[in-house]
């Protein structure tokens, strides 16, 4: 932990920290548009806790959502620049935390 | 066990709330959102500056909840304590999380069922008595390049429709990554072939170099392809290798003079046992059981 006390742990988003909305973001930025029941089928989780979770990434400026109707309502959301920036921030940290670990 | 822990000192018991609304609520949902994560430092709060760099990250509840007390500190706990190896566990999940989304199929089952069939259609036409046999025979290698391009145009129109349909740009950054992954094989086999072709009678030879560089780039693509390519390309392989191994000239000229079978019969045997063969049950195998069946 010595090493690690040098890394400013403020640096950590903490909205991205937690583990459900850091499964998104991560699915998230892997492809440009992810329609809500393949973000539901690859995270396995609860209609409502994803909804949860989105809304928060999205009112943060995270994640953009499109919402169309064709035949039928089709959700997609994606990953803004705000948002990967974020994400990238929050990888660099993490990866600064194991570099300094393995001093 | 409570999750805040208070001392027995501390003026948080020892004060008496003064209403109902001033007790600290420790059934409220918010409460017992944080109680994994938090920790409560005692005593008077510590200077920020001081706090910060003992433990990073601090945040403060809103005075109301505890009357009493001085304002306490809360530590976000996960993040304090993150160390090294926590970190590498999270870095370790994202990255599993990105292979497992960008599984990407180079060969489309459809495309793969057209393969197949169009592999078995033509090594029947060489291998069956006919007007077009002595052709096809003639022309091993040509036959089979014009059978790839086929193959490779079909592959393209079900990758491109695919494509569409999840609303990403043509080529994409995954179709594009598969190709410089499986580029080197098949220079290798363009090379072999054009060495090899130089003599009559290669056919067999050239049949298992492809086989085998083959099963090699769909083996090239196995980081992010999904395991039923694995497997396809793991078949190609061993099949090469099962074919160098008896390829000796003794078996050879024993087989095919035994069989009636030419060189270049032998040949369209093994390219309709696994160009054929092996991409109709795979084409099948990922249309009935695959997750990710169009690409």
């Amino acid at each position: 932990m010595a090493a690690t006390g040098m890394v400013d742990f403020n640096k950590l988003d903490r909205t991205i920290h937690e583990k459900g909305r850091l499964a998104i973001m991560t699915l998230l930025a892997t492809r440009p548009r992810w329609a809500f029941p393949e973000l539901k089928s690859e995270l396995q989780m609860s209609d409502g806790n994803l909804v949860t979770h989105l809304r928060a990434l999205h009112q943060i400026g995270y994640v953009a959502v499109t919402k169309e109707v064709l035949d039928r309502p089709h959700t997609t959301y994606s990953m803004t620049e705000r948002g990967r920036a974020a994400f990238k921030a929050y990888i660099e940290t993490l990866e600064e935390i194991v570099r300094l670990g393995r001093l | 066990m409570p999750f805040l822990s208070v001392g027995n000192d501390h003026p948080a018991r020892l004060a008496k709330p003064e209403t109902r609304s001033q007790k600290p609520n420790f059934a409220r949902p918010t409460y017992i959102k944080y109680a994994s994560r938090l920790k409560f430092r005692r005593g008077e709060p510590l200077a920020k500056p001081a706090a910060d760099r003992m433990i990073g990250s601090i945040f403060r509840l809103p005075a109301s909840r505890f009357p009493p007390c001085p304002q306490p500190y809360f530590v976000s706990q996960s993040m304090a304590t993150m160390d090294s190896r926590s970190a590498e566990d999270h870095l370790r999940v994202i990255r599993e999380l990105m292979e497992r989304a960008t599984v990407y199929r180079t060969i489309s089952a459809p495309a793969a069922l057209c393969c197949g069939f169009l592999a078995l259609i033509v090594s029947s036409g060489a291998l069956i008595p006919g007007p077009l046999q002595p052709i096809l025979r003639h022309y091993f290698v040509r036959v089979w390049i014009i059978v790839f391009l086929v193959s490779a145009i079909a592959n393209t129109l079900f990758l491109l429709r695919s494509t569409r349909e999840r609303k990403e740009t043509f080529p994409s950054r995954r179709l594009r990554t598969a190709l410089v992954a499986i580029a080197p094989a098949f220079l290798v086999a363009g090379a072999l072939t054009i060495l090899l072709t130089r003599n009559r009678g290669s056919e067999i030879f050239v049949a298992v170099c492809w086989i085998g560089l083959y099963g090699m780039a769909l083996l090239s693509t196995v980081t992010f392809a999904p395991r039923s390519i694995a497997w396809l390309g793991w078949a190609f392989v061993l099949t090469s290798c099962l074919c160098l191994g008896l390829l000796t000239q003794d078996y050879l000229f024993s087989f095919t003079a035994s069989r009636h079978v030419t060189l270049q019969g032998l040949g369209y045997l093994t390219m309709a046992g696994t160009f054929g063969l092996y991409h109709i049950i795979y084409g099948f195998a990922v249309m009935f059981y695959g997750r990710h069946g169009n690409g």
